[in-house]
């Protein structure tokens, strides 16, 4: 039972009292880099900082095992702190790497994916041992040597090959890689558990001109919003959302008051980002070329009904009420179901957001004999008519922030509308308010 | 949820024949019944806290004068022949409410069951100090390990004769947090500030080393000790109790005070949960719980243990287990900022 984490020599680094990473071994400079540091920065590294903050504010030594994110897993450290004069030293004693679960490492890798990064190792004789997220460039063929991969001329280039050679951290801007591809590189050394260099691992990302002419190329773009942003964003926010409401209802017993709404405030923004990558998924699924929608024959009083029972709940909390068609009343038209109810769903969320309390929203349907109607009309100020028309811009919010709106909701709508050979416009009622009809074919 | 589908059986090869056996079956089924209630309740409740005996009181209380008389030692430089059975700030601090603090409470209540769990495996253990894991790790070649095994022998006697060391085996954060409130006190009962106080306590606190407490070197050699033979530690006969508490709370995420206060729990259920979360065997689990429960575990409790053990996923026992650890955290934070922090 003798274990093998212990190290040879400890891992050193000095934290000054303001937190600032005076002196690090490679290892932890590293993780620190990683985590975002800069050199002679602030200590970025969250369980290392905490326990230097403690040593310092306490004037005491610390032993504790506490964990770090590396790239791929987790490392469990065993650290002793000492103080010299104003300075808390970390000692890293044992270095115990654990696996990320699974999911974890999943998403980390989605997101790089989605980031367009490419990773690029190199061993100790600087020699390419591992590609992924590959962006198709020639030069990252294994076995290649840094020196071939970065052989352009640039100042960029320069910079970081003497980098390289020294073992130094690299955070240089452009470098320009194979037939004149420009991406902005970062890289850290990697050190084994006795601090000996065994090579380096590069994050390359595509610059902007780089990734304009990339995506001319691109015969079917990258699906960002769909499956990938599933487990990458939705579940995790679903998480949020589920404990904070767990907490914030004081369901596991009695917090503090001012807790209870922190927790609160936590579930709007999670469920504000919940709504937001829902508007890009749909943004990126009706931009995609190709994209067509379904034509159903559907009936508008049906969904107009569906709607104000779905919003019921939410215009109560406003004290509003949504005023539907009776079931008598029946217009079909063509189109795909779910389509118009998203469409109405979202005309009838932003009446209810921006129409003023104990007031109604009227959802009336109607019909020519070319296209049907459904109209949304509240009893708000109305929308100016020069914005009209700006409201289905693209991230438009003409001057709002703050409401839990993503400025695409009407951009989408319009989209969606139109792509099913209909319309969606806004105008005023007769008493002010605001009115979007939308027409559909019949 | 718990199931309470277990039928009480006895089986009587000899009908009882007098009132003695009548009450003696009667009050078999009654602590049974009291400890399927326990069980439930522990599951249903895992927060609740256990009425205190007399017993627990007396030891918290005297933990808490012990960990009080040994720093105003340090504090006023008391010669070993005029140190005084009862602190000069006892009685303030206990007026000021000083000592009530939730993680010190904590601390006193884990060194009882550190006590209680410790006599249990020496009464029943069948297995000599020196031939625990502790002894043995003394001549290992791996000087990080040999020197933490030096540390947890040494506070182990130290806990057990010289009690008014036991500040020894605070973590840092409470140890500060106590230290300057007796200085505080001191200050007020002597009517002016002391410098040399002051500076003696700075040089007191500097001096602590918390790598040297029990908990912090059984976590060291748990930590140190390769992880493909975790289930070597959770043998408390073999590890001693130490080093298979930080086992556990390596394993599972609690902290050291907890897994102890939790293995010597009334009920068995939490013992068995986080045994269940470590990845322990069912034939080892129930050998530890009868290792700690001797004659008070009933024939329900066994046959709980028996059908839920493997039942249990063990991510459903580690889930379980980071609630209650959560709520604990909770409860310390809550009162921590009550207090004004440190």
């Amino acid at each position: 039972m003798i274990g093998n984490n212990a190290l040879v020599q400890p891992i050193i680094a000095d934290i000054s009292a303001e937190g600032r990473l005076i002196r690090a071994d490679g290892p932890v400079l590293r993780l620190h880099l990683l985590a975002g540091g800069e050199d002679g920065g602030f200590l970025a590294v969250p369980a290392l900082k905490a326990l230097a903050s403690a040593s310092h504010k306490l004037q005491m030594r610390f032993a504790r095992a506490v964990t770090v994110a590396d790239d791929d897993e987790d490392i469990l450290l065993w650290v002793e702190t000492e103080l010299i004069e104003n300075i808390v030293r970390l000692k890293i004693l044992g270095w115990q790497p654990e696996r990320k679960p699974d999911e974890i490492a999943s998403r980390d890798k989605q997101l790089d994916q989605i980031d367009g990064i490419i990773s690029l190792v190199f061993n100790q004789q600087l020699l390419l041992i591992a590609v992924s997220g590959d962006g198709g460039n020639d030069s990252f063929r294994i076995g290649n040597s840094a020196g071939n991969i970065f052989s352009g001329l640039s100042d960029g280039n320069k910079s970081l090959l003497e980098a390289i050679h020294q073992h130094l951290p690299i955070q240089t801007g452009n470098v320009e890689i194979g037939s004149g591809q420009i991406y902005s590189a970062a890289a850290v050394p990697k050190y084994d558990r006795q601090n000996k260099f065994i090579g380096f691992e590069f994050q390359l990302q595509p610059s902007a001109n780089s990734l304009q002419a990339t995506d001319t190329k691109l015969e079917n773009p990258i699906v960002l919003f769909g499956n990938q942003l599933e487990t990458a964003l939705r579940q995790p926010l679903g998480r949020i959302i589920a404990n904070a409401e767990t907490i914030g209802s004081k369901l596991q017993g009695p917090i503090r008051d001012s807790y209870a709404t922190y927790a609160k405030d936590i579930a709007d923004a999670a469920r504000h980002l919940v709504a937001l990558v829902d508007d890009l998924g749909d943004l990126e699924a009706i931009e995609r070329p190709g994209f067509s929608t379904a034509k159903d024959i559907i009936e508008l009083g049906d969904i107009a009904r569906r709607v104000a029972g779905l919003l019921a709940l939410k215009a109560a909390d406003h004290s509003i009420n949504i005023l539907a068609p009776l079931e008598t009343q029946q217009v079909p038209a063509t189109a795909e179901f779910r389509r118009v109810l998203q469409i109405m769903i979202n005309l009838v969320s932003n009446a209810i957001r921006y129409a003023p309390y104990g007031t109604q929203v009227t959802i009336s349907i109607s019909q020519n004999e070319a296209n049907s109607q459904i109209c949304v009309s509240d009893e708000g100020n109305g929308i100016e008519p020069d914005d009209r028309e700006k409201i289905f811009n693209k991230f438009e919010r003409l001057g709002r922030s703050g409401d839990g709106g993503s400025g695409l909701g009407l951009y989408i709508s319009r989209r969606l509308a139109r792509t099913m050979a209909g319309n969606l416009v806004a105008d005023q009622t007769e008493q002010g308010g605001a009115k979007f009809t939308l027409t559909l074919p019949r | 949820m718990v199931s309470l589908d277990y039928k009480m059986e006895l089986k009587l090869e000899n009908p009882p024949n007098n009132n003695v056996d009548l009450v003696s079956a009667a009050s078999y089924f009654a602590r049974d019944a009291l400890s399927q209630c326990v069980d439930v309740s522990a599951m249903a409740f895992p927060t609740g806290h256990m009425r205190p005996t007399e017993e627990m009181l007396s030891s918290v209380s005297g933990t808490l004068r012990n960990l009080v008389l040994g720093i105003e030692n340090v504090i006023l430089e008391r010669e070993a022949d005029l140190q005084l059975s009862c602190p000069v700030s006892w009685n303030m601090l206990m007026q000021s409410g000083f000592l009530r603090d939730h993680a010190l409470i904590e601390f006193a209540l884990a060194m009882f069951a550190n006590v209680r769990l410790n006599a249990h495996i020496t009464e029943r253990g069948n297995t000599r100090l020196f031939d625990q894991l502790p002894a043995q790790l003394l001549v290992n070649n791996n000087p990080l390990l040999s020197s933490a095994a030096q540390s947890l022998l040494t506070s182990e006697t130290q806990i057990r004769r010289s009690p008014e060391l036991a500040y020894q085996q605070l973590n840092s954060e409470l140890l500060h947090q106590i230290t300057w409130r007796i200085v505080a006190v001191l200050q007020v009962i002597n009517g002016e500030k002391n410098a040399a106080h002051v500076a003696r306590t700075k040089a007191f606190l500097a001096n602590h080393d918390e790598a040297t407490s029990l908990r912090s070197a059984a976590r060291k050699i748990v930590y140190f000790l390769q992880k493909s033979n975790d289930g070597d530690l959770f043998q408390p006969a073999e590890t001693g109790i130490a080093i298979f508490v930080a086992a556990l709370a390596a394993s599972t995420g609690l902290d050291h005070d907890h897994v102890l206060r939790l293995a010597d729990n009334h009920s068995s259920a939490p013992l068995a949960l986080m045994l269940r979360a470590s990845g322990v065997s069912r034939e080892s689990a129930m050998e530890t719980i009868c290792l700690f429960r001797g004659f008070d575990l009933t024939p329900l409790e066994i046959s709980y243990v028996e059908r839920h053990f493997d039942v249990l996923a063990i991510s459903d026992a580690k889930d379980i287990l980071n609630l209650w650890s959560v709520e604990r955290v909770r409860q310390l934070s809550s009162i921590e900022m009550d207090n004004g922090g440190l």
